[in-house]
């Protein structure tokens, strides 16, 4: 009885094969694959674009995902270390505990504030550098003809598809970015203070310069006593906007608007965490419009 | 850590802030830690808080036993600063085939194997087998570490079935895991179980019984007052007709089932049964009888545990409801007696324990736990024809917690305790200020 129940499951779930099944730690990665793949992967979230993705708990159903992956795509760098061993080692599958069954997009790209030296005294650091790169397009379309190249090597049957796909993807990039970073031409040197520097990227991008950061250290929140230090440093700054993202919580934000002429602004955190942004051009698209307006109506306060 | 920041430091100035320098650290195996933990503890009834928990009524304690505890004192915890346990942890990969884990616990010039195991990798299917010395998968909350518990102590149903340690051999586990989109895994163990605590437990003191017996009742100078298997005027272990360890005598199976309910919720029920072939017990009656008996032993488990997570800030929003329920069981035959017409008595024992609890995360990194648990549910013990009914304990627990970051937290926690002993109800309160730090990497926490 218990045989044909299990039997009954296996059937069940087991589609025909001709699909990669793939498992993206966040958001922005199943975007990625999405774009590269369409219809020939499918595809499972760990994450949702509200939460904070270093503190996910490594839930049964990702178990599960991790044994039927046939790729596992996350940024590495050390942002998934306290949930992602769990899945690659209690998964029981042998295929995604190293490439080409696992990619980490920071292997492909070069990472900023690697620290020279590491202690938790200083937070919740990453020895290898800030992995929230997928804010910069540049850097992602690194990750693209990696990634790419790695679907082929998994499915060569359709090698070419992942090629074209790549090609597509690389020339209606280079024309949005090019009309994205005209409209964001303003917000060049803006000075923002940031909640947790996981805009690092964006700063990059867009020129925008960063001057104060609400958490003392990474991961550590902000206390009334370091909120006032930034408070003094912005006061004698020029600097225009408070960045957060949901999971930051609005208080911090809040509290230094209402003592500075800094604006908060809420930016999605990623692809989906907020209507219109279900791609990710879309969501660089929400960025620089949320920041372009948030400064046209800051100024104008 | 240490080691991490020198072999940073060491591939900053050799590469510079290069590709390799990245590289070299995230292969940087196996992750060390050490977990300190220190409680101040306070209660009502002298500091004998514990003990008075430990002598619950219990059919796992021998009955009507009046001589002094066979079990450790390890969890002991005095009025005022105590330093409990210290944890130290290596974990990692170790080539493509194995993954191991070792946990040791040091208290007091003790040093204690919690863990030691290897686990297979590469076995197709979803097959993963696991050997060395490992906490068993029965239940949900046995084979978390202390620094992963939502309470500073362990909860008292959990007490009473396995012990401070919990259920914990050197032995075999294989899994299976299903190719579904719910989580679905089916386990079974197998292992030696010869140093358990409460369920599954040996007489390895059968010597000194042998002696106590003899000298209660002067044998030596009253020949045949108690029965003597040899006839010698002297008793000794091997009189009491028990059998030597021969084999792994511990088994146990688990199905566990987990719904995909997304990103926000998450659920894992499961269901376990733990059987253990050579229980052993010692029993003294009124008037001086007394008698070991021996059987076979089972506890079945159920398991229920729902999160909700934090979609706020640090931790805030989060929420984790959790519930077990155990039944044990025993049937045992005596295998000495002190009256000779007594040999083969049939024993039988029953008892229940269960617990549930929430932990809420009110505020950034603040939460807040409730638990109730139970021990001595149902307990029965049958000494041939004759039942008697035991005492239940009661257990509710409040604990506040305060996670500065990932790495460390402090925890204020309150109990209230309604404890069945052998011939009275006792009731006391315990308050326990802990801190519990992380040294270093650990292994990831599962769920």
């Amino acid at each position: 009885m218990r045989f044909l129940f299990i039997a009954t499951l296996l059937l069940a779930s087991l589609p025909a094969r001709a699909t990669l099944e793939v498992l993206a730690c966040e958001p922005e990665w199943a975007a990625l694959v999405e774009e590269l793949a369409g219809d020939r992967a499918r595809i499972t979230v760990a994450t949702s674009p509200t939460q904070d993705p270093h503190r996910v708990q490594a839930r049964p159903s990702l178990i599960s995902a991790a044994r039927r992956a046939d790729l596992v795509v996350c940024t590495g760098a050390d942002l998934e270390v306290g949930w992602l061993p769990v899945l690659l080692n209690k998964g029981a599958n042998p295929r995604i505990r190293q490439a080409p069954g696992l990619f980490y997009a920071a292997d492909h790209v070069s990472l900023l504030d690697i620290p020279e030296q590491v202690s938790r005294s200083d937070g919740d650091v990453h020895a290898a550098g800030n992995p929230h790169f997928y804010m910069d397009p540049q850097r992602m379309l690194q990750v693209a003809g990696a990634l790419s190249q790695r679907l082929a090597e998994l499915d060569p049957d359709q090698a070419t598809a992942y090629q074209t796909s790549l090609e597509d993807m690389q020339s209606t990039w280079q024309g949005q970015l090019g009309n994205l970073e005209q409209t964001a031409a303003t917000l060049k040197g803006m000075e923002v203070v940031v909640h947790h520097k996981n805009f690092r990227y964006l700063e990059e991008w867009l020129g925008l310069k960063s001057v104060a950061s609400l958490e003392p250290r990474p991961g550590i929140p902000p206390s009334p006593g370091t909120l006032q230090t930034v408070l003094d440093t912005v006061r004698t700054s020029a600097a225009e906007l408070v960045l957060y993202t949901h999971y930051n919580g609005d208080d911090a934000a809040q509290w230094l608007s209402s003592r500075s002429d800094l604006c908060a602004m809420e930016l999605p955190l990623t692809v989906g965490a907020e209507p219109g942004t279900n791609t990710l051009l879309a969501f660089y698209r929400r960025l620089v419009d949320k920041l372009v307006q948030a400064r046209t109506n800051c100024s104008n306060d | 850590m240490q080691t991490r920041i020198c072999a940073l430091a060491l591939a900053v100035a050799v590469a510079g802030p290069s590709q390799a320098a990245i590289e070299n650290l995230k292969d940087f195996n196996p992750a060390a830690s050490v977990i300190l933990d220190g409680v101040y503890y306070h209660d009502n009834v002298k500091g004998e808080g514990l003990e008075i928990a430990e002598e619950h009524d219990s059919v796992l304690h021998g009955h009507d036993h009046g001589g002094e505890e066979h079990g450790d004192e390890h969890g002991g915890l005095d009025k005022g600063f105590n330093l409990r346990e210290t944890e130290i942890t290596f974990s990692g990969g170790v080539d493509p085939y194995f993954d191991a884990w070792f946990t040791a616990a040091v208290s007091d010039g003790e040093i204690e194997i919690e863990e030691a195991w290897v686990r297979t990798q590469n076995l197709p299917a979803g097959l993963q087998i696991k050997a060395g010395k490992f906490l068993s998968a029965i239940g949900y909350e046995n084979e978390k570490h202390v620094h992963a518990w939502q309470f500073a102590d362990q909860n008292l149903a959990q007490l009473s079935l396995f012990g401070d340690h919990g259920l914990a051999s050197t032995g075999a586990q294989l899994t299976w895991l299903a190719p579904t989109q719910s989580f679905l895994q089916f386990g079974v163990e197998v292992a030696q179980g010869d140093e358990l605590e409460k369920f599954g437990t040996n007489l390895e003191d059968a010597d000194e019984i042998a002696a106590e017996l003899a000298e209660d009742a002067d044998l030596a100078n009253n020949p045949g007052i108690i029965f003597d298997p040899n006839g010698d005027n002297e008793l000794d272990g091997s009189e009491l007709g028990l059998d030597e360890a021969n084999g792994p005598e511990l088994t146990v199976g688990f199905v566990r089932f987990g719904p995909d309910l997304g990103t926000d919720h998450a659920l894992q029920l499961g269901a376990s049964i733990g059987h253990h072939s050579r229980m052993q017990s010692f029993h003294e009656e009124d008037g001086g009888e007394a008698f070991v008996a021996e059987g076979d032993g089972t506890v079945y488990g159920l398991h229920a545990v729902y999160k909700r997570f934090a979609t706020g800030a640090y931790g805030k929003g989060g929420l984790t409801l959790q519930a077990e329920y155990f039944s044990f069981s025993s049937e045992q035959d005596a295998t000495y007696h002190t009256d000779v017409d007594e040999l083969g008595l049939p024993l039988e024992m029953e008892q229940d324990a269960a617990y549930v609890q929430a932990t809420y995360g009110f505020a950034p990194r603040w939460s807040f736990g409730l638990r109730s648990a139970a021990a001595g549910i149902g307990a029965e013990f049958t000494e041939g024809t004759e039942k008697d009914a035991l005492r239940i304990s009661r257990q509710h627990s409040a604990a506040l917690t305060f996670r500065p970051s990932e790495f460390s937290f402090l925890r204020l926690q309150g109990n209230r305790n309604d404890i069945g002993l052998e011939d009275r109800r006792k009731g006391f309160n315990q308050i326990m200020l802990q801190y519990n730090i992380s040294l270093g990497a650990h292994g990831a926490h599962t769920f």
